[in-house]
């Protein structure tokens, strides 16, 4: 799809949780009741490429598996089946020196910027920790290297004695980005980076993130339920429900031609301020747990289109015509 | 539209509710009006600060110390919340004017079922109802904003519902009574888009029906543009901006509104830099003088300095500003 060689590849990932069974549940299955293990597939056989500076967008709505898939890329966790690889070395999530540089090179910026700084640190030290314990700069130059990181993200550096919750909402943000940064990174997983900002605030951070995309060369994986922001940064958009890809492609193509049923409800109900006075009509149905999903094509019970063959058979992710990836059985007919 | 009715359900005239704090009284927000017709929606929008949580509370009378509504007039339906004794007000609050909140819990008791909630609300404000016709209305009230099986979800726990099913039992809980008002404060934004949409088509043909006039309060303009008729822009506590939905949208008057709907993603070219508003809203105790969205703005000269009033600029749209936009864009 691209030519630019893949910076991460994520090979067929699959991640499950599931929850130990507590004392009745043990010994009512020891006494031959049908007491089952509950596991949700959070990430579903999923496979993934970010290219050299490539701005990939990941939307999807709660319980999607999006954040999971956040974590694996940036090997906060590890897969329960299939590879997630760094410039073709799969990441490795032990102790060894190889696996500490990879996960430099790979940062993630939280949503809440408040609970993912620590209260009791410094700014400068919040930035400047990770540089300095990683050796990322000769130990004499860690204040230079912090202040022009600083400043390269819109912080004043005569501000680094301040603690976190003396900063509001958007500096806070820069801070976690500042700490990404200070370790130099060349892929920067965002995960609803700019969700709890507000507007005007919100389009200042998106400036920065194509600010330094463009001056640093990173790529981005940037996970975000707005897609109005997604459309914005990202060249390419995968869409997620419970825990599966339904369509991935170009995102102008996405956006102009949504082919996935979920990914056309997704486009045509998200509020736009161009849409006035509308008449809501929206797909009904609620997102299922993910613990009990549907069977077949997950999205069968709310999709308009949906037939027999959707309750049974799921839809393998394949490619249409003009590129883009879709799983939709609707495609074969 | 509902202007040419004689009163209107909601009219809030130079409402004014500050916090009283170490260093003084701090006005929270400042010379606010409103105006809602029968049957109306309207959209009330600003950015965290801005005061329009505390516009909806101070309407319900439910600031409570250190914050106080130091004056203005609350008139639903011609009546002055601010001057009837507290029984009448109760008598009122759930019954002609409800609310909804962005956390349904904050409506919902975790530890009693659907039933019992939706029928003391019943009660306290008509205890001559019996109790099967209550079942009766709290079940078509369920099945009214979309919840399948009404009867037997009567019986459920909060718990035991989604996040969106929650905010539709607030939402019925809000409905029982047929209330003239809603005053919804960011009842969708904790919710995903699907869910979203869902609300608000509830919301819209309730209104639509049976004649509630509703405010809905929220951060996100591009809610309020596919849902209202008018549009209430508040900024650093007083509203700003007034008017139709489509000349707020499309022919903004004040800098910030302008501001505002130009740093939407939505209203740029995929990948240019987004317009941005330079600086903060600044604390409410530090705002500035006169007009107080001038530290941030382009168009600010000496006479901003000077308080402005909400003046009508073109017919029925109204802004808080002496050098509003009105040369051809």
């Amino acid at each position: 799809m691209t030519a630019r060689p893949p910076v991460i590849e994520v090979r067929r990932v699959s991640r499950r949780f599931s929850r130990r069974l507590d004392l009745v549940q043990r010994v009512a299955r020891r006494l031959g009741a049908s007491v089952h293990q509950r596991i949700v597939h959070a990430v579903d056989d999923v496979s993934l490429t970010i290219g050299e500076g490539e701005a990939v967008g990941l939307v999807g709505e709660s319980g999607c598996g999006k954040s999971t898939l956040g974590r694996l890329v940036a090997g906060i966790d590890a897969p329960s089946a299939g590879e997630v690889c760094f410039r073709g070395q799969r990441i490795a999530l032990d102790d060894s020196e190889a696996a500490r540089r990879t996960a430099l090179k790979i940062q993630m910026i939280f949503q809440d910027p408040l609970d993912s700084l620590n209260p009791r640190h410094r700014m400068g030290r919040i930035v400047g920790e990770g540089a300095r314990y990683h050796r990322v700069v000769p130990p004499g130059e860690i204040d230079g290297h912090v202040d022009s990181v600083l400043e390269q993200v819109g912080l004043d550096p005569s501000m680094k004695s301040r603690f976190p919750h003396q900063f509001s909402g958007g500096q806070r943000q820069r801070i976690g980005i500042a700490r990404a940064l200070a370790v130099r990174p060349e892929v920067v997983v965002c995960d609803e980076s700019v969700a709890s900002l507000d507007v005007s605030i919100q389009a200042q951070i998106i400036n920065l993130f194509m600010r330094l995309r463009a001056e640093l060369g990173l790529a981005y994986l940037f996970i975000s339920h707005d897609i109005g922001v997604v459309r914005h940064i990202a060249d390419r958009v995968v869409v997620m429900y419970l825990g599966r890809v339904v369509e991935e492609g170009p995102t102008k193509t996405l956006f102009d031609d949504p082919n996935h049923p979920y990914t056309q409800a997704l486009m045509s109900e998200v509020p736009r301020l161009d849409n006035r006075h509308v008449d809501f009509n929206p797909i009904s149905g609620e997102i299922p747990s993910p613990l009990d999903p549907p069977s077949g094509c997950h999205f069968h019970p709310r999709c308009p289109h949906a037939h027999e063959r959707c309750r049974a058979e799921v839809p393998a992710l394949k490619r249409l015509s003009d590129g883009r990836l879709s799983a939709c059985h609707l495609n074969d007919a | 539209m509902a202007r040419s009715h004689a009163i209107p359900t909601l009219k809030v005239e130079g409402l004014e509710t500050r916090f009283v704090t170490r260093r003084g009284p701090v006005p929270a927000i400042l010379d606010v009006s409103l105006t809602v017709g029968r049957g109306e929606i309207v959209g009330l929008v600003g950015e965290s600060g801005s005061g329009k949580s505390v516009t909806g509370l101070s309407i319900m009378g439910l600031i409570e110390a250190p914050g106080e509504v130091a004056a203005g007039k609350v008139l639903l339906n011609g009546e002055d919340l601010r001057t009837v004794s507290r029984r009448r007000l109760r008598q009122l609050r759930g019954d002609r004017i409800a609310m909804v909140f962005q956390d349904p819990m904050m409506t919902l008791n975790p530890v009693l079922r659907i039933r019992t909630q939706m029928v003391e609300a019943i009660r306290a404000h008509d205890s001559s109802v019996g109790a099967e016709a209550a079942r009766q209305r709290c079940r078509d009230a369920l099945a009214q904003v979309g919840i399948p099986s009404p009867e037997e979800r009567l019986d459920a726990y909060p718990h035991q519902f989604s996040g969106g099913m929650r905010q539709r039992v607030a939402i019925a809980i809000a409905l029982l009574n047929r209330p003239d008002l809603i005053i919804a404060d960011e009842p969708t934004t904790a919710l995903d888009v699907t869910i979203q949409a869902q609300i608000l088509a509830v919301v819209q043909s309730l209104c639509r029906e049976h004649g509630t006039a509703l405010i809905w309060i929220t951060h996100d303009l591009s809610v309020v543009a596919g849902l209202a008729e008018r549009i209430y822009v508040m900024y650093g506590g007083s509203v700003v901006e007034e008017g139709g939905v489509d000349a707020v949208l499309d022919r903004p008057l004040h800098p910030y509104t302008d501001g505002l709907i130009r740093s939407v993603p939505w209203h740029n070219e995929p990948g240019r830099p987004l317009n941005q508003i330079r600086g903060m809203v600044p604390p409410l105790d530090r705002m500035p003088r006169g007009c107080r969205f001038r530290p941030r703005c382009d168009r600010a000269t000496e006479g901003c300095r000077e308080p402005v009033a909400l003046a009508d600029i073109r017919e029925g749209h109204h802004a808080r500003c002496i050098h509003p936009l009105v040369e051809s864009r």
